[in-house]
């Protein structure tokens, strides 16, 4: 019995059989064609995906100024004599049952989900910056309480939470940004109040002390700049996050108003007529698809390339 | 045990902050359920009568006694929209919404625990850059757009259901499956994607530890270490996510419930968030917290059970 363990000396510790010595050259080799080639490479130190990101988002920035200037189609415009068209190479994606081109619709679209996005995840990070500094500089009671809050925000469904605050907050235009942003400030704030304790003691905060700097500066000069990294990869994933939550607000009806064309609306109009024109779905769904997936891949990379 | 009388007393404390914020954010917003019932033409006279007569003029404090008290006696007051008892709406949207989401949390687990041990095991591959492609197109997909196309594809194109034609359980229970199944696919993807990330990364953390190479030095198969062995401590440092995964339902299920027409609580609470009919919109921000308080308190004490080491570590 403990002779036929000693034959095979270190055989069952890695995978499978063992690599001959042919084998193991051959492999090498492989190796060393796929570095050279630095297509794999590439995607696990992220640089791939940022660049795809980069080009996935700037595509839809594009449209979307664009639309500023000129649209395929005019959005508002009724023809009847081209209603519940299938897509062609004159309408892209189709036209919806008012005969209103949905390319062009989508292009529009995209400036109002856009910009509640961005205006929210920077209203987010504005506050999350403050509060998780403080917390996290100060401690004690001020940070216990702020977080117990933070975590029973977190554990609820984000829609919810932005449900009750439109409801609260009255309908209005912009309603919508003060309601998501409540959505964000747990995430944001966790992480830069977890990077504020981790550079709290270190030695170049101490130094600074000794010289005499307040702890304003200390926060904001010495320590904030450390945590961008980490907390830039959150915002980037936090943006697609926010167009998510304001498109899924927008098709419930909860948040821009008709005839403004956003994406989430359009997807709520374009379900009621799924019968005769399924199509309009396509272009303003895909715009969604299209844009979080950018952003995602940036943020994805940014960790990657930074944190690794 | 003193960790399970810790962990209750937060849970009601928790509770009890929250009905507070709740009933508080509902009776500060302008306009009151007075107001909504008599109209705009209302005189003043009438509007501080039915004022009285609903209990408005308390002050906030009574009133919140008065609801968690109710609350307590299956009295949930009168929806302001419909006129009728909360708890008589509520009937049968509870279990409707309960059933989707149990649904959606079977398929996760089912899809996401084995998907994320296989990409684990299939690390540094081709296969991992596409799965991890999918993955990033799994989250990205908003659930009404999968729904739409779920509907498009799967009903209009393929007739697998009837799309907008909701059949109750007690009536046809193969139906009900057959078109419930779709809303639970759109809830559980992207919550899939999410939950197998966990698990890859759990896997080839626990793969280096000492036990797996114990494992393979007795002769154990690959699959056997993995989906045995592995799996079982992965587990334990994935199971906190649950409270996060059944909270993504919810979300999911509040919008899907929309798409597909399915009479739950989520359509029930977009309604009477649009309507502002807030005793309806109170109740159920309340039946949600608590079933998220007490799923995370389950998961809590599950963990402890599983995993001896947090025990002692507290």
């Amino acid at each position: 019995m403990a002779k036929a363990v000693n034959t095979s000396p270190a055989g069952g510790m890695k995978w499978g059989r063992q690599p001959n010595a042919a084998e193991k050259i051959r492999a090498e080799k492989q190796n060393r064609s796929k570095s050279k080639a630095s297509g794999l490479s590439s995607w696990v130190t992220g640089e791939a995906e940022l660049k795809m990101g980069f080009v996935i988002v700037g595509i839809v920035l594009f449209l979307a100024v664009l639309s500023f200037f000129y649209t395929p189609f005019d959005v508002y415009e009724m023809d009847t004599s081209v209603r519940s068209q299938a897509p062609s190479l004159q309408h892209f994606f189709g036209t919806d049952n008012f005969g209103r081109d949905v390319f062009s619709r989508a292009m529009v679209g995209a400036r109002f989900t856009l910009l509640v996005s961005v205006a929210t995840v920077i209203l987010a990070t504005g506050i999350s910056i403050v509060l998780g500094l403080v917390c996290g500089y100060v401690g004690g009671m001020l940070d216990e309480v702020v977080m117990r809050v933070i975590d029973a925000i977190n554990s609820f469904p984000s829609i919810l939470i932005a449900l009750v605050m439109v409801s609260v907050l009255n309908y209005g235009k912009l309603t919508i940004i003060p309601a998501l942003v409540i959505m964000f400030i747990p995430s944001f704030t966790r992480i830069v109040r977890t990077g504020t304790l981790q550079y709290k003691n270190a030695d170049f905060v101490k130094s600074n002390k000794v010289f005499g700097d307040s702890d304003f500066r200390i926060l904001f000069v010495h320590i904030l700049p450390n945590i961008y990294p980490l907390l830039l990869s959150s915002i980037v994933i936090g943006l697609s996050n926010a167009i998510l939550a304001e498109s899924s607000m927008s098709y419930l009806g909860l948040g821009i108003q008709p005839p403004i064309p956003s994406w989430g609306r359009m997807l709520k109009e374009a379900q009621d007529i799924i019968f005769s024109t399924p199509w309009a779905a396509l272009a303003p769904g895909l715009m969604i698809v299209f844009t979080i997936v950018g952003l995602n891949c940036i943020g994805e990379g940014i960790r990657k390339k930074y944190l690794s | 045990m003193r960790y399970f009388v810790k962990k209750l007393c937060i849970m009601l404390v928790t509770l009890f902050v929250i009905s507070l914020v709740t009933f508080w954010l509902f009776h500060i917003v302008p306009g009151d359920p007075a107001e909504m019932m008599l109209g705009t033409s209302a005189s003043q006279e009438q509007l501080n009568n039915l004022r009285k007569e609903l209990g408005l003029d308390r002050p906030l404090m009574v009133q919140y006694v008065d609801w968690v008290d109710g609350a307590l006696h299956k009295d949930l007051g009168k929806s302001i929209q419909y006129g009728k008892e909360v708890t008589k709406l509520l009937k049968g949207k509870l279990s409707v919404s309960l059933i989707l989401g149990g649904m959606a949390l079977f398929l996760v687990i089912l899809i996401g625990i084995p998907l994320g041990v296989f990409t684990a095991g299939r690390k540094h591959a081709f296969s991992e850059q596409l799965l991890n492609f999918v993955n990033i197109l799994g989250i990205s997909v908003p659930g009404f757009f999968l729904s739409i196309l779920l509907i498009w594809v799967f009903g209009l194109v393929l007739h697998w259901f009837t799309p907008g034609r909701f059949i109750p359980l007690h009536r046809n229970p193969a139906k009900f499956f057959q078109f419930m199944i779709w809303p639970a696919i759109a809830i559980a993807i992207p919550q899939t994607c999410v939950l197998s990330k966990y698990i890859r990364t759990a896997v080839i953390e626990e793969v280096r530890s000492d036990y797996v190479r114990t494992a393979r030095s007795k002769g154990s198969t690959k699959n056997r270490i993995l989906y045995v062995h592995v799996l079982k401590n992965a587990i334990v440092s994935v199971v906190p996510l649950i409270g996060m995964i059944v909270s993504g339902i919810f979300s999911g299920s509040i919008v899907i419930e929309q798409v597909f027409g399915i009479p739950g609580i989520g359509r029930l609470l977009i309604a009477s968030v649009s309507a502002r009919d807030y005793p309806i919109a109170q109740t159920l921000v309340m039946y949600i917290a608590v079933v998220i308080l007490v799923v995370n308190f389950v998961v809590d004490i599950v963990i402890q059970i599983l995993d001896p080491r947090i025990r002692i570590s507290r």
